[in-house]
């Protein structure tokens, strides 16, 4: 059964069709905001076999919640909201959230789980002309799970800061400020690589 | 124009928003070619990211939640419970009144002022103390959902 989703509201729609036991209401929410799940859900969760289980438990915990969605934000905010909350408690549970990263303030040197010497800049021609992708992803691993998720969210998913805030529930200053160190050890970890492969 | 180079926050901020930066910025911009080269590297990275190949699952997510889904009860069904206890606690509090007639009405007005005040409080702390624990219980239930 397909779900239109041509209406005024199409959150508040397809919401009160699911909380009128319309099932299949709530296949077409997933359907929506399976991507962002899955960008975030990846970008936090190291572990292959544990992200289903994951999902799971994000999709119900919506679905358990849903009478209490205020449409303060677009539903598919709130799910990214939830989905970065449970993230960071699977990420706490598992210890692999490096400390400082429950408040505003972190070290520089947690940005990146390793972060050498800065490199000589070399032309930008030559940065990403070989692999460029593959060099990227792998500056993009050695970036923190939150720093590599808010990156994520702004420069693929496009979302505004102030929509990264209602997610992450930072102040939009520590989104900002986060994601300035992000790019910044993003850019110098990629110099690094660059000029070690070169050698 | 700027006599030093351009910190690298305005570096980012102008390849995300040119238009975010001061004229000095912009103008130090067009005559340094180191801090062109800075703002190039950070376009490249940008393009970069932004190519990325997207994360998507291996299965289907709708096939697997669906199952799993709880039941769930109506919301008109709920209105009624609530309606229904409003109802019976009402009920409740007024059958001495209607059994006893004017042997409470007598009862009440051989009371204390004093005596009527120390019910009253004791009643309004009751309900308080009650409500906080509700509220408490849901705050508790909040978190494990980690929704706050």
């Amino acid at each position: 059964m397909s779900v239109s989703t041509d209406h005024n509201n199409p959150d508040k729609y397809l919401v009160d069709r699911v909380l009128n036991g319309d099932k299949q209401a709530f296949a077409a929410i997933i359907h929506h905001t399976e991507a962002l799940v899955a960008q975030m859900v990846f970008r936090m969760v190291p572990r292959a076999e544990d992200r289903k289980d994951l999902v799971q438990d994000i999709y119900i915990k919506v679905y358990s919640n849903l009478q209490g969605f205020r449409y303060q934000a677009r539903l598919s905010t709130w799910i990214g909201q939830i989905t970065y909350n449970t993230c960071i408690s699977y990420l706490r549970k598992k210890q692999l959230l490096l400390p400082g990263y429950d408040n505003e303030s972190s070290d520089e040197e947690d940005i990146v789980s390793v972060q050498g010497p800065v490199a000589v800049v070399g032309s930008d021609s030559q940065l990403f002309s070989k692999e460029r992708s593959v060099i990227l992803q792998e500056a993009m691993e050695k970036l923190s799970p939150i720093h590599r998720t808010l990156i994520i969210l702004y420069h693929q998913e496009e979302m505004s800061y102030q929509e990264i805030s209602v997610i992450t529930s930072l102040p939009e200053g520590t989104v900002k400020s986060y994601l300035f160190r992000a790019r910044k050890a993003l850019k110098e970890n990629l110099l690094l690589n660059y000029k070690k492969e070169e050698l | 124009m700027i006599g030093q180079h351009i910190s690298e926050e305005d570096i980012q901020l102008y390849v995300l928003d040119a238009n975010q930066v001061s004229n000095e910025v912009t103008q130090h911009l067009e005559q340094c070619a180191a801090c062109k080269a800075r703002v190039k590297e950070y376009e490249i990275l940008f393009t970069g990211i932004g190519s990325l190949p997207k994360a998507s699952f291996d299965f289907d997510v709708a096939a697997l939640v669906l199952p799993q889904l709880p039941e769930k009860k109506k919301a008109s069904y709920k209105m009624a419970g609530i309606a229904m206890a409003v109802i019976v606690a009402a009920g409740l509090i007024s059958l001495p009144f209607i059994l006893l007639g004017y042997k409470v009405n007598e009862l009440w007005q051989n009371i204390s002022p004093w005596v009527i005040g120390l019910i009253s409080v004791m009643a309004v702390a009751f309900v308080g103390i009650s409500l906080w624990e509700v509220y408490d219980r849901y705050r508790q239930q909040l978190k494990k959902l980690n929704f706050e």
